[in-house]
């Protein structure tokens, strides 16, 4: 039951996307949003949707793992459509009683919607194809200059790492004290929201015995091995910026420039 | 009444690159009144078999009956499948949760709607089962109480529940040896004083061997060797290869064995083998004599 939970989750692969360096996919992401926001008439909607279906086959991850993405931000993306539908002044085109359907409030939240899928699919592709730790990694190289005006990079990126590496464990953790209590006749499915609140102390309380004791004995470990931050730390793994990621970041910047000028298309 | 599998097969994250085949072509039958011990090198099934046994997981494929009932039908009251099977997890002292010792154990017969008074005597006769005094402990926060007598409350737990069916997932780990023995102890007193039908997961050869009238070794999802201790400690190089060891009583009479002394290898404790040892010593003086 919690083992649907899709944070963090990566699909090993070898395609061109999983090869890439993840300080180039991050900054592609960032880019691509831009270019999301750039864009706003048909033609724009049309590169991009053509743009980021290429990147999506690219990744060769399959298609339901972006569905599945989808999934939980189906009822904020319904609502946003139907909202933009329905409140946007202009050409009346139906009415419903006092709501009214406009054909600019059609646009919009056609346009919106798409705007929000298309957001969560690419980041989708970023997380999908990128082990959380080469993506905390790849954070911290980013952040790397900003260190000068005092942003705690490395620190920053190991509380990521930490966080992301724990997921798993909890969601494990979760699983295993339900069924023990579910074994002495707990019943976390039934009843009214109350009782059901109520069926969650067994839960949460060993959950957060469990999360403290973790987070003392990582500390405790980390500590004897001589952890001290991030001054001249080596790592394991070096991040390497090749001619494929050279020519990604070449494309995405094409991309952006082409969706600037759709704007002046109409 | 028993306990019977079918051809259960299990498999984890369906349809990812992760799945996973964990139990393969399970068949088996656990007879009341029997003392089961299950082994198997880590990640060979056993924790994902016995989840089955009270209705934790569900079979991809085959099914389960306890006594006569198949728990994989629609509208089986799996409370009442938990009540007749009680498990005891791994590390079971993570799930306490209550301010008291008392609603701790009390919280497994309360979810079975007894009246007060029942669970009362119940978590009374629970706690005394695993020898603890309840008048010391009831009163204390679990918290405070050490690392075996947390365990113990634990099982308690599940005991207060009355199950016919008993089972434990490696109850000794984590525990020192004087911990060890009196939990083991205390399972066997289950067994032999008050009938519970015992069913210990574990990968410590020595531990199960002594306790178990039977064996069952599981390997990468199936059941690969079954028997009495006996039988299956016949197999030392099987066994070996499956990455567990035999009792180190077996060994030490298999190495004896080898270099010329002809003791019996099928014996199992400390006792039977120093008394084997010694007659055949005994046997082998009178003859240069």
């Amino acid at each position: 039951m919690l083992k649907d939970i899709t944070i963090g989750q990566y699909i090993p692969g070898s395609s061109l996307i999983h090869q890439l360096d993840p300080r180039t996919k991050i900054l592609a992401v960032i880019i691509y949003m831009t270019a999301l926001f750039v864009i706003n008439n048909i033609i724009g909607y049309y590169f991009i949707l053509l743009f980021s279906l290429n990147i999506i086959l690219l990744s060769r991850v399959p298609i339901r793992y972006y569905l599945k993405g989808l999934k939980p931000l189906l009822i904020i993306i319904v609502l946003t459509v139907a909202l933009h539908i329905f409140m946007t002044p202009g050409t009346v085109i139906a009415e419903f009683g006092p709501l009214e359907i406009t054909k600019e409030g059609v646009r919009q939240g056609v346009f919106m919607g798409t705007r929000l899928i298309l957001l969560v699919t690419v980041t989708s592709v970023l997380t999908l194809t990128t082990t959380p730790i080469a993506l905390t990694d790849g954070i911290e190289r980013l952040l790397n200059p900003f260190k000068r005006i005092g942003v705690p990079a490395h620190e920053l990126a190991m509380m990521m790492t930490i966080a992301l590496r724990f997921i798993p464990t909890l969601i494990e953790e979760t699983d295993k004290i339900m069924k023990a209590q579910m074994a002495r006749g707990a019943d976390f499915e039934s009843g009214n929201i109350m009782q059901r609140a109520k069926a969650l102390i067994p839960l949460l309380v060993p959950l957060f015995l469990g999360a403290f004791r973790r987070a003392d004995e990582l500390a405790m470990a980390m500590e004897a091995r001589c952890y001290r931050g991030g001054e001249n730390r080596t790592r394991m793994k070096q991040l390497k910026y090749t001619s494929l990621d050279a020519g990604t970041m070449f494309v995405t910047v094409i991309f952006l420039a082409f969706s600037i000028f759709t704007r002046f298309i109409s | 009444m028993s306990i019977v599998i079918k051809n259960l097969y299990h498999t984890y994250q369906v349809d990812t690159p992760y799945e996973t085949h964990a139990l393969k072509n399970i068949n088996l039958e656990i007879n009341e009144g029997e003392f089961i011990g299950l082994i198997g090198h880590t990640g060979s099934g056993k924790s994902t078999l016995v989840q089955h046994l009270n209705g934790l997981l569900k079979p991809s494929k085959g099914e389960i009956l306890v006594d006569g009932v198949n728990i994989g039908q629609k509208g089986i009251k799996l409370k009442e499948i938990r009540k007749k099977v009680g498990l005891v997890f791994q590390y079971p002292e993570h799930q306490l949760f209550e301010e008291t010792v008392l609603k701790d154990v009390s919280f497994g017969p309360l979810n079975l709607e007894l009246p007060e008074g029942e669970v009362q005597k119940r978590v009374k006769k629970a706690l005394e089962m695993v020898n603890l005094n309840y008048d010391e402990v009831k009163d204390q926060s679990p918290f405070n109480l050490s690392g075996g007598q947390k365990r113990r409350v634990a099982i308690a737990g599940v005991l207060a529940m009355e199950p016919k069916y008993l089972i434990l997932d490696e109850p000794t780990a984590g525990l020192d040896p004087r911990g060890r023995d009196e939990i083991l102890k205390q399972i066997k007193y289950l067994h032999d004083k008050l009938k519970i039908t015992i069913i210990l997961v574990s990968h410590s050869m020595d531990d199960v061997a002594r306790l178990a009238d039977r064996l069952m070794v599981m390997h990468r999802g199936e059941l690969e060797l079954e028997g009495t201790p006996r039988e299956v400690f016949q197999a030392p190089e099987k066994l070996r290869t499956i990455g567990l060891d035999v009792p180190t009583v077996s060994v030490l009479l298999q190495k004896l064995r080898a270099k010329g002394l002809p003791v019996r290898t099928d014996l199992l404790t400390m006792a039977e083998a120093k008394d084997e040892i010694v007659k055949v010593l005994k046997k082998g003086s009178e003859i240069h004599a």
